[in-house]
């Protein structure tokens, strides 16, 4: 139980008392404000680009994830380009990726980060996940990705801009 | 004093015998000894006539070409759940057990002046505590709140948007360090799949409060995300109990007290309309500012993005059915000045429209604009697996897609996140890839 006055181990909780115990309550804050609250960035990840694949494309898309699979290798960020696919890679992993993809046509760039922008429940606040990536393209360099989560969107991008994005797009950090 | 916050939604109190049915939940409560403080929706969901859907049509076709202030929506929609608690305390009198209706306010809830979405930023219970102390049972009205202005009489009534009824139920379950919060509705608890779609589909009996946000964000709404940070900020137990059966429900925890399960289940969105555009034609230096320009009109226009991509080639994106027209009425024939010092007009679709065709002649005194043409998929939704672990691990996508392609279905465009991998696919292969992963995935034996 704790008391008023009491200090609190819980950040968003203000102490105050049951009613049994003769104490009024106190208030407790509440919701986030809403928007952009946090950048956080990731480095040491690669872009890796695979293709173009001749026809049947799935096959040919699951022949490459087999073989990466087969290596041990965790993918993220999946995307399927027309005749081609890309994905992102840890650093460490490029090694057994080019291994995994030997006979293949592929490239990639090291040196990507990922780059996520956190935001409470962004689904409902219609429109912030696009303003988010507009903010973050208006940075002028080249987004290998984007993807979101409830209260985040990500980026994958250059390991240099992702600090340029964490001051330009903020938040109340 | 054992308090547990009893949250009934719309189907729950209904009829009066779903009323009855959830009233003598809340006694139950009370002869286990529990202190229960009962949140309720409005009455019934949309077309029912006392449903938040139904008043907001008596506004709006009063006068079809005039918006209604939101201020004046906002008292208009706390009606309905000043119905619901009033008839519900009411329900509970009739079974012999003294209980009072609170509005927002009354509660303690006090937001912000965002009409229609206001934060919640603080709550003081007083108000609930005192109503428990006389051996009342509160019953508060879900999805209000007040605005307290600084130099005014009185304070306006605001409600929470979406979920804003869970809202209510996990933000008093904080301000009153309640043992638990139970959300009831019509289904047994968070299911593995959508049992219409997979008759049979198990209840979870876990999840983690990120987990079942994010379930809601890819389109299954058991529980408001709001509600879920909320219980997770506070440490709540939350609960999601079906108000007609004795299932004891799914709990939702923190993720440090999750038992092992890699896969949670598999989602769907409702109806998805896909564009994508292809962005070489332009010069690689104006790409970027572009695809900014046209992000931005999104955001002004307050449209919803799922399942976004970029490419070396161009990016894309998918919007609900509903705001399609819109993204089509503010892309096509918008000229976007670029870089380089000439004009770029979006055309959505594979021929130009007279709405094009008069802007390229306008713009082309500038010098030749560069028509950027958007393709656009019709008819498509988002089937998305959840899972805690199982993203982080080699041969995710080559399990998913491997199903997928096995059952024949297209595949338009994946995206994936920590904790889910979604894929693009025809409406008409909904149901089936829905089965097809929830079978692949093993998830029938999950629970």
């Amino acid at each position: 139980m704790t008391h008023p006055g009491s200090p609190s181990s819980q950040p968003f909780r203000r102490e105050h008392a049951r009613p049994e115990e003769g104490a009024r309550a106190a208030e407790t804050k509440f919701e986030r404000e809403r928007g952009i609250d946090r950048v956080e960035v990731r480095k040491g990840y690669a872009t890796v680009s695979v293709g173009p694949f001749a026809e049947p494309l799935e096959q040919a898309r699951l022949d490459v994830l087999r073989r990466v699979a087969m290596q041990q290798v965790s993918v993220d960020y999946l995307k399927l380009d027309g005749p081609r696919m890309s994905f992102v890679v840890a650093e460490s992993d490029l090694q057994s990726l080019a291994t995994a993809l030997e006979g293949l046509e592929h490239q990639s760039r090291s040196g990507r980060s990922v780059v996520a922008i956190h935001a409470a429940n962004m689904r409902d606040e219609e429109g912030l996940i696009a303003k988010t990536i507009s903010q973050v393209m208006l940075t002028g360099d080249e987004v290998d990705h984007i993807g979101d989560m409830h209260d985040r969107v990500i980026f994958v991008l250059d390991a240099a801009t992702a600090d340029r994005v964490r001051l330009e797009v903020g938040g109340r950090e | 004093m054992s308090i547990v916050v009893m949250k009934f939604g719309g189907t729950s109190v209904k009829t009066k015998e779903a009323r009855t049915a959830s009233a003598l939940r809340v006694v139950s409560a009370t002869e286990q000894g529990l202190k229960p403080v009962v949140v309720v929706s409005a009455i019934g969901r949309k077309g029912e006539p006392y449903a938040t859907d139904t008043l907001i049509s008596f506004l709006r076709d009063m006068e079809p070409d005039v918006e209604p202030e939101p201020r004046e929506l906002d008292l208009l929609m706390g009606c309905g759940e000043i119905l619901s608690s009033v008839v519900f305390a009411h329900t509970l009198k009739a079974l012999g057990h003294a209980a009072i209706s609170l509005r927002g306010g009354q509660a303690g809830i006090r937001t912000d002046g965002n009409y229609g979405n206001a934060r919640i930023l603080g709550i003081n219970p007083l108000g609930v505590q005192e109503a428990l102390h006389r051996g009342l049972i509160p019953v508060v009205c879900g999805f209000q709140g007040v605005w307290i202005q600084g130099g005014l009489p009185g304070a306006e009534m605001t409600t929470l948007g979406r979920g804003g009824s869970d809202t209510t139920a996990a933000g008093l379950g904080a301000a009153l360090q309640a043992d638990r919060v139970e959300i009831y509705t019509d289904v047994d608890g968070v299911k593995t799949a959508d049992p219409d779609y997979v008759p049979g589909a198990p209840t979870l009996r876990q999840v983690t409060y990120s987990e079942v946000a994010e379930i809601a964000h890819l389109g299954a709404h058991v529980l408001h995300p709001r509600a879920a940070e909320i219980g997770m900020n506070f440490g709540i137990p939350l609960w999601v109990k079906n108000t007609f059966s004795d299932d004891p429900g799914t709990e939702v925890v923190a993720e440090s007290q999750a038992t092992g399960r890699k896969v949670t289940g598999v989602t769907h969105t409702g109806k998805l309309v896909a564009f994508s555009v292809d962005v070489t034609i332009l010069d690689e230096s104006d790409r970027a500012s572009f695809a900014a320009t046209v992000f931005q009109i999104l955001s002004d226009h307050r449209v919803s993005l799922y399942m976004v991509s970029r490419g070396p080639s161009g990016f894309g994106f998918a919007t609900r059915r509903e705001q399609s027209p819109v993204v089509r009425a503010v892309l096509d024939a918008l000229v976007i000045p670029v870089a380089s010092g000439s004009v770029a007009v979006c055309q959505i679709g594979g021929s130009k429209s007279d709405a094009v065709r008069t802007q390229a002649r306008l713009v082309e005194r500038t010098g030749e604009p560069t028509i950027v043409p958007f393709q656009v998929v019709e008819g498509c939704t988002m089937v998305s697996v959840v899972g805690r672990d199982y993203m982080r691990q080699p041969g995710v996508f080559l399990n998913i897609m491997g199903i997928l392609v096995r059952e024949q279905i297209q595949v338009f465009q994946t995206s994936d996140s920590e904790s889910s991998l979604s894929c693009l696919v025809p409406e008409s292969e909904l149901r089936r890839a829905v089965a097809a992963l929830h079978e692949g995935l093993g998830l029938a034996e999950a629970g």
